[in-house]
């Protein structure tokens, strides 16, 4: 599904992001990608959905050179690979619902269907109370919620999330990477950055370590640390 | 769907929004106003040229035989096709007719003082000339209007005026498009962040342009509709001035016809202008 052959990203300036980075990934896999802060994780995300263009190698997608799409085509793959972000990117001034809804207008829902659709997110992360909320009245776990929320809305194929228990403390982390593992027994496929050992080596799930932009460990039921 | 967002758009920046939209509504209504105009006058030279191209007035030397003998004379020349006789009394009907409303002005007058006319109309303008030579060297003929030299007034008046009218819409327009894409460029700044959510959601680029288009649309909507109102409203105050000072032409008033079409044209216009100027702020920020 997800193909990343020799791929290389130079950031402006010099520095390295990745280097000859190889790895595949299968529909319905949960992968966690794990490293220090700047070892290249995030930047792996990014190429996924297109946000920055590598400088050498190819990236797949279901057969498609992601890093030779058009802006359209970008815009058509970031529906199917939705992302949760570290800084959980919504808007203040709308609601809980209104922030889920934004993703489904996108994919052409209108109306009671984007409503429905949305609620039916919220619920399933726990918000189900929530829906009238705005951002400012609900804590930083509800928010990483609302985030997941709105990036599986319409069910995507891939979702990726980025830290997302780095702002939170130990148990709603864990309670985040429970609703994460329950959206992929679900059938998506679901790529997580972390810097929480714990976590990771609780799941036992397919590790892929990063260490200054190359992978130095890609392990079926990996634990954060090497045997 | 894009709708709502645009009309979002503006309910939650109502100033800006009152910026553009009296900026494009000020350009509207001069041009609502210069057109109107275009059609007063169209109707004033129509009118005109109705008329008899020629009117010879009498003074009281002159009798009705004399005028009789005058348009057989005339007629002899073979350059006229009609001739309208009126007298002293069918005059001062003309001016009670004109003046009813006004005793004042009926009482002071009486047929006495009105001049008898003969009212001239020639087979082809170019013979105009030889009969106001005629008329002009009959004696008792005291004064000959020639409607040509009126008429042709008038054509460049309205030439003067409507190279004023659409210089002064240009750069009103021009304004307004500056206005609006100020207004809209702020907006885009403003919402830097949620376009940025957008489209790592996967919104394509005219999935976040069109409210923007949209909401540069509505105010030019707004703005032509409040000139539409605005401009009828001008008329509809100025036109007992307007009809005391062309007393005699006959005005049909403002047609339904005319009404909706001014408010078609504008409100398209609008549209137009709205969505250009939106286009320009996007192609530059977007």
């Amino acid at each position: 599904m997800i193909e990343f052959k020799n791929v290389g990203k130079k950031y402006s300036g010099g520095s390295f992001g990745l280097e000859k980075v190889t790895f595949s990934v299968v529909p319905g896999e949960f992968v966690y990608l794990i490293g220090k802060s700047g070892a290249g994780k995030t930047t792996i995300l990014k190429l996924l959905i297109g946000e920055v263009k590598p400088s050498s190698g190819k990236i797949i997608f279901k057969g498609h050179e992601i890093q030779r799409f058009s802006r359209g085509n970008i815009a058509r793959l970031r529906r199917k690979i939705r992302m949760v972000f570290q800084d959980f990117k919504t808007l203040f001034d709308r609601t809980v619902l209104e922030n889920v809804m934004l993703s489904l207008y996108i994919l052409g829902r209108r109306g009671k269907e984007a409503e429905a659709e949305a609620k039916k997110a919220l619920k399933l992360v726990g918000l189900e109370d929530k829906y009238n909320y705005f951002p400012v009245q609900i804590s930083a776990g509800e928010l990483q919620r609302v985030a997941i929320a709105r990036a599986i809305a319409g069910g995507p194929e891939v979702l990726l999330a980025d830290e997302p228990t780095g702002n939170l403390d130990p148990e709603t982390g864990g309670e985040i990477i429970t609703l994460l593992e329950e959206i992929n027994r679900d059938g998506t496929t679901v790529i997580v950055t972390t810097h929480n050992a714990q976590l990771v080596d609780k799941a036992r799930k397919r590790v892929i370590a990063i260490e200054e932009g190359k992978i130095v460990r890609d392990q079926k039921e990996g634990a954060y640390h090497a045997s | 769907m894009h709708l709502r967002t645009a009309w979002n758009h503006i309910r939650r920046s109502p100033y800006q929004a009152c910026a553009a939209i009296l900026t494009m509504a000020l350009t509207f209504f001069v041009a609502a106003v210069f057109f109107l105009a275009a059609i007063g006058i169209q109707t004033i030279l129509a009118d005109f040229e109705k008329q008899p191209q020629i009117t010879a007035f009498f003074s009281d030397i002159k009798s009705e035989e004399d005028i009789r003998l005058l348009d057989e004379k005339l007629k002899g020349t073979g350059t006229v096709e009609k001739t309208v006789y009126i007298s002293k009394e069918d005059a001062l009907r003309i001016y009670q007719e004109q003046n009813k409303d006004d005793p004042l002005l009926l009482e002071m007058v009486t047929a006495d003082i009105l001049p008898a006319s003969l009212e001239i109309s020639a087979t082809d303008p170019k013979h105009l000339e030889g009969l106001a030579a005629i008329l002009e060297q009959e004696p008792g003929v005291e004064d000959v209007i020639y409607q040509k030299d009126v008429v042709d007034r008038l054509i460049a008046w309205t030439q003067v005026a409507r190279t004023i009218g659409l210089v002064l819409v240009l750069v009103l327009a021009t304004v307004s498009l500056l206005v609006l894409l100020t207004v809209i460029s702020m907006k885009i700044a403003l919402k830097r962040e949620e376009i940025e959510i957008l489209r790592l959601l996967g919104a394509t680029n005219w999935y976040i342009r069109w409210p923007f288009l949209l909401e540069g649309g509505i105010y030019g909507v707004i703005a032509a509709t409040l000139a539409w109102g605005a401009s009828f409203m001008a008329v509809w105050y100025s036109l007992p001035f307007i009809k005391s000072f062309l007393t005699g032409i006959v005005f049909t008033g403002l047609s339904p016809l005319l009404i909706l079409t001014l408010l078609g044209g504008l409100v398209a216009g609008g549209f137009l202008l709205g969505v250009i100027g939106s286009f320009f702020a996007l192609v530059r920020y977007l």
